[in-house]
């Protein structure tokens, strides 16, 4: 059940009025019955998965927190079969697409259901287990561990919260509370509007050219993904907002998952504001116990590659993401290298210090990264390199074929991604948290957006017309 | 104090300035311009600005206000420009054609509409139901039932030619005892094509039903459709339906080849997901394949239990029928050959059909052995020559059995209401009724109904023709608004000597009958009495020489459609003198001996006498449907000659007694047959 879609409108609003009708000491239970059913919305095999993950995790937790001797054991096995069980779910379709040159008609449907939402929550899963040794094993219950895995707003595609940030927070009885409803609300339509009008008609405009590559001009190939950049950002971006919302909805804060990542200017600060929750799960899980930024500089370069090259496989088993977590170590490392060389550093003066050469290189590092989507988004090796000839080929680029984006399509909808970009993410997180209280506190101007966001979801929204691009992964 | 009331004015005031600006907003005259509802004008505006009110004087949902007033604000803007378009900017309407089902779009009802292309020009006509019609067929007619229901995609709708030369009407032309309906739909796939069968297509009660599949976009995007907010804002209005078609519709010309080539992609990643010729394959066309199949299976399953047959006609693409086409999108998109299989969804399909013992009916060969070109150059559609390639092959493949009561001959020249055939004494010429120009004329034509006369020419409706057997006059039946007030005339063929045989003050009657010899009339008459009540009908016999008229049936019960017997010493008639259902009854004008010869428990009419007198058709609506039947006045047997889901009635021996021509009504398709007896 995509949350973009009218059969998920229904539920939620089935659910948030029985939730608030539900005396509180009942409203987890409805929780885990509603995250269990959203699971078993498209099949019981989502649920299946989810359930063994669930099981494997209480089991573990629950025998490792008397017996502190249990703990390497069983942790160490449990970890290894979630593992297998993401690995066998995720990548078992791979095995038997690779290679297929002839046409292979294989009956068994369940064979390509990826469970959804597998990856996050068995990260959730792992966390947990792992953490367990210093945490409060009285307040394991199946209950609230299956809650923690399965609680619909955030497990799908996160963020994805570590015990602390999120497991305590159900034994907190929530009240029917306006402003968390007004709140999530907002957060719900700034959500459907990133992803509905801006992703979505960012794919609508760029998916033909980068398709066709060989058909359109280098200008054109490179335009488009730069344009990809953001419909990657709103998409996720997007999915983070109504996660929060739907939390807030339900009186759960959700974590926030964006950071302005765009906003970076170094492969360094980038990961600190992308993707936020998965960058620190990887860092501590797989960086820091690999030694992380130790005063040995090979193991840190293991470390760093070891964790981009997981990364890269955590979203997706083909050659594209692994290329993709080896171009991000590669560039990680030479900026640190570059960083640790001292060679800009502390350049405090001069040209260096002035802001045009600050914004140049935030620009130049949106290059970069943009160019590092587009090994994300290839479905091919063969794809990516004649999509980068064509950006590279610099001298056959023509200005003409920008004519392709002033069709009144194309056209409406850059138009709203430009004057989207010129709003601030302060500005927008500042008018979704803004509930007037008084009279005085009152913005026309705020609440208006607010319905143009409305009206531009319900006239171009296309409902079901594309999946989150994360639900993939 | 004061400062109180100051307040209470004041919030009194804004109240009023609220409501004012709401109702300016929501201007009912303006919502009415738009709705053309008055419930709808009135009830829009009363109930948001009650609510409005409610939310800025209440102190719990205070904060909603300025919320709910710009929501309302907005919906006004798109209101007003709904009603400026609709009334300067109608030049832009973009057509409604199709309205949205609950997960599937049907064509709206009583489209008449011209479709221009480059390569044809088409007249499209929908009936109430939205079933595709003829130019002549009425719109207001509903069917109930139906023999062979074909569902499919745009290949069967057939937009692209006129509805003539669509492929299930020259299949009902050339099977007119059935009831044929076309009810394809451009951009149906299975899910569609399934969901349809499930709501509307099970009611109408087909025998068989012909699923259309086609190798050019059924294999691909196997998904049941959700409709949008905007899917449905599009089918409300127009200047919705003029913003946003651009951004949901491709315009045809602006794709790659300037034609529609799917399944066929310029890149890899598409063909691998989408294009069913392609041998590399991804999850996500074996998943549209898993429901392809899956979806097959439920269609022929619920139509199974439906105790109807499931037939499959798969249409190839172009690609896979002219090298040409091959040529152009291997060229143009850089395909390689050695990946594609022009023969697999062929194959697939077939597979698939003969796992659930499905019929299935492959055009393939059909087309390439057609002499003419089955598709448009341009447009990926068939043309007329494909759907009579279509027609050839579904009549070739169906057995025997299936065709074997293709007795019937539809001797009809248009769809026009033909009723009441009835031979000339030369045997060479038949009277008949006919609509034309919004009421019935009378005609006389040759017998296969060619070289046909009008004889009548008014604003009257002129039916049930008998002409006399010197050929010199017709009686028949002319009717008013008010049928109880119906006259027998007769005239010369010419139209000259026109004369009422009944006053049409407080004498009435209708469908009279002459005797072999030209001497007699017999009709049903009624009269009204002192106190303006009509009495029942009764038969009467005018002698034309004397001018006598004598009753020779009473009025106790109603009797109708008399007809003499070749000697001319019986009438036949309808009669409910013995319980509620009409029974043919004789009479024998000497003795005034009367036998009930069918007395059954449901309706018969319209009693035709053979020339040499010994049988008697006539027609029955037994189970609640009207078939022919015969009976033996010598022996008494009885048979029942057809038993379709048409109706039929009027019949009348051809002289020789081995034909019987009727009139009859099959779906949107009515007129006057034969039938070899």
């Amino acid at each position: 059940m995509p949350f973009n879609s009218i059969s998920f409108a229904a539920f939620l609003l089935i659910f948030i009025i029985t939730y608030y009708l539900t005396p509180s000491r009942l409203r987890n239970i409805l929780i885990l019955a509603g995250s269990w059913f959203f699971y078993s919305f498209g099949s019981l095999i989502n649920l299946s998965y989810l359930i063994i993950v669930t099981l494997i995790t209480y089991y573990t937790v629950k025998r490792t927190s008397p017996n502190k001797n249990y703990i390497i054991p069983y942790t160490s096995i449990s970890v290894v079969i979630v593992l297998l069980i993401i690995l066998y779910s995720k990548y078992i379709n791979i095995f038997i697409k690779d290679d297929l040159n002839e046409w292979v008609i294989i009956n068994d449907y369940k064979l390509f259901i990826q469970p959804i939402g597998i990856s996050f929550y068995s990260l959730q899963a792992l966390s947990l287990m792992i953490d367990s040794k210093r945490l409060d094993s009285k307040k394991f219950t199946f209950m609230k561990i299956a809650l923690f895995l399965s609680f619909f707003p955030q497990s799908i595609a996160g963020p994805i919260h570590r015990w602390e940030e999120l497991g305590n927070q159900f034994d907190v009885p929530k009240q029917l509370n306006q402003k968390n409803i007004i709140i999530g609300l907002k957060y719900l339509i700034c959500g459907f509007f990133l992803k509905l009008i801006l992703a979505d008609k960012i794919a609508f405009i760029i998916n033909p050219v980068l398709n066709n590559y060989k058909d359109f001009n280098g200008i054109l190939v490179f335009l488009s993904s730069i344009l990809f950049s953001f419909q990657i950002y709103y998409d996720f971006f997007g999915y983070s907002l109504i996660a929060i919302g739907l939390g807030q909805l339900l009186g759960f804060e959700i974590n926030r998952n964006f950071n302005n990542p765009y906003k970076a200017s170094s492969f360094k600060e980038f990961w600190h504001r992308w993707h936020i929750s998965l960058s620190q799960w990887f860092r501590d899980y797989v960086y820091l116990p690999l030694g992380g930024r130790s005063k040995y500089y090979n193991t840190f370069l293991i470390s760093i590659a070891i964790t981009f090259i997981l990364s890269g496989y955590w979203h997706g088993a083909t050659s594209n993401f692994l290329l993709w977590g080896i171009v991000h170590a590669l560039l990680y490392l030479l900026e640190d290298i570059v960083n640790r060389l001292n060679y800009f550093r502390n350049k405090t003066t001069g040209f260096f210090s002035k802001k045009p050469y600050l914004i140049l290189k935030k620009y130049n590092f949106f290059i970069i990264i943009s160019m590092t989507w587009l090994i994300f988004r290839a479905n091919s090796l063969e794809q990516l390199a004649g999509q980068f000839s064509k950006i590279l080929f610099i001298s056959s680029w023509s200005i003409s074929d920008l004519n392709y984006f002033l069709e009144i399509p194309k056209l409406t909808f850059i138009t709203i991604l430009l004057i989207s970009l010129s709003v601030k993410t302060d500005k927008m997180y500042q008018l979704i948290q803004h509930v007037p209280i008084k009279k005085s506190e009152f913005r026309f101007k705020e609440s208006m957006v607010i319905c143009i966001c409305i009206l531009l979801i319900i006239l171009f929204g296309d409902i079901n017309q594309q999946q989150f691009l994360y639900f993939k992964f | 104090m004061s400062r109180e009331i100051l307040y209470k004015s004041i919030s009194r005031q804004k109240n009023v300035i609220l409501l004012l600006t709401t109702f300016l907003l929501l201007n009912p005259l303006i919502l009415y311009i738009v709705s053309k509802s008055i419930i709808f004008s009135l009830l829009l505006p009363i109930a948001t600005s009650a609510l409005l009110l409610y939310i800025y004087n209440s102190t719990k949902y205070k904060i909603a206000t300025t919320y709910f007033f710009n929501l309302v604000f907005i919906m006004a803007v798109f209101i007003t420009a709904e009603a400026i378009f609709n009334s300067n900017f109608n030049e832009f309407n973009v057509e409604n054609l199709y309205s949205i089902k609950k997960n599937y779009y049907f064509n709206q009802p009583y489209l008449d509409k011209v479709f221009n292309d480059k390569e044809f020009t088409v007249n499209y006509k929908t009936n109430k139901q939205g079933l595709r019609i003829g130019f002549e067929d009425d719109p207001k007619v509903e069917i109930e039932q139906v023999d062979w229901l074909f569902i499919g995609d745009s290949y069967t709708q057939g937009a692209q030619v006129q509805f003539e030369d669509l492929y299930s009407t020259i299949l009902n032309d050339s099977l007119p005892n059935k009831i044929i309906v076309n009810a394809g739909i451009s951009g149906f796939g299975l899910p569609d094509e399934y969901n349809y069968y499930i709501s509307e297509g099970r009611k109408l009660k087909p025998n068989k039903v012909f699923l259309q599949i086609c190798n050019f976009n059924d294999f691909m995007n196997v998904v049941e459709k959700e409709p949008g907010f905007s899917d449905y804002l599009m089918e409300y209005s127009n200047f919705a339906r003029f913003l946003l078609y651009g951004f949901k519709y491709a315009n045809p010309a602006e794709l790659p080849l300037g034609r529609w080539t799917e399944p066929f992609y310029p890149d890899e990643e598409s063909n691998k997901n989408y294009n069913i010729f392609y041998k590399v394959s991804s999850p996500s066309k074996e998943k549209d394949l898993i429901k392809f199949k899956a979806y097959l299976s439920k269609i022929n399953q619920e139509v199974t239990k439906d105790g109807a047959q499931l037939i499959v006609l798969q249409i190839p693409t172009k690609e896979q029928i002219y090298y040409k086409f091959f040529e152009e999108v291997v060229q143009s998109f850089n395909i390689d050959i050695t990946k594609l299989d022009m023969n697999l969804p062929n194959k697939i399909l077939r597979e698939e059909c003969e796992k659930l013992g499905v019929e299935l009916i492959d055009l393939s060969d059909a087309f390439t052995s057609s002499e003419y070109e089955v598709y448009y150059q341009y447009d990926e559609h068939l043309n007329s020559h494909g759907h009579l390639a279509v027609t050839r092959e579904i009549l070739n493949h169906l057995n025997n059995d299936s065709l074997a009561s293709k007795k019937n001959i539809f001797l009809s020249k248009n769809n026009a209401g033909d009723r009441y055939p009835n031979f000339l004494q030369d045997s060479t010429h038949l009277s008949y009724q006919s609509m034309r120009d919004g009421n019935m004329e009378l005609f006389i034509s040759d017998k296969d109904l060619t070289n046909s006369r009008r004889i009548t020419f008014n604003k009257v409706d002129e039916i049930h023709p008998w002409v006399s057997p010197d050929g010199n006059k017709v009686v028949f039946t002319e009717e008013s608004l008010d049928r109880t007030l119906s006259k027998i005339v007769i005239m010369n063929l010419d139209g000259s000597d026109r004369k009422h045989l009944t006053n049409g003050n407080d004498t009435f009657g209708a469908i009279a009958s002459f005797n072999k010899i030209g001497t007699s009339l017999a009709y049903a008459e009624w009269r009204t009495n002192q106190s303006g009540n009509y009495s029942n009908p009764y038969i009467v016999v005018l002698d034309l020489a004397k001018g006598t008229k004598k009753a020779v049936t009473l009025d106790s019960s109603e009797s109708w459609r008399p007809v003499f017997s070749p000697v001319g010493n019986h009438i036949y008639f309808i009669s409910k003198a013995e319980n509620k259902k009409f029974d043919i009854y004789s009479l024998n004008l000497n003795t005034n001996k009367r036998i009930n010869l069918t007395n059954s428990d449901y309706d018969e009419w319209d009693p035709a006498i053979s020339n040499d007198g010994r049988y008697l058709a006539y027609a029955g609506k037994k189970d609640e449907n009207w078939d022919l039947f015969i009976l033996d006045l010598v022996d008494g047997t009885r048979k029942q000659l057809t038993q379709t889901k048409g109706n039929e009635w009027d019949p009348c021996f051809s002289p020789n007694g081995r034909e019987l021509y009727f009139a009859g009504t099959f779906g949107f398709k009515n007129g006057i047959y034969k039938m070899a007896l």
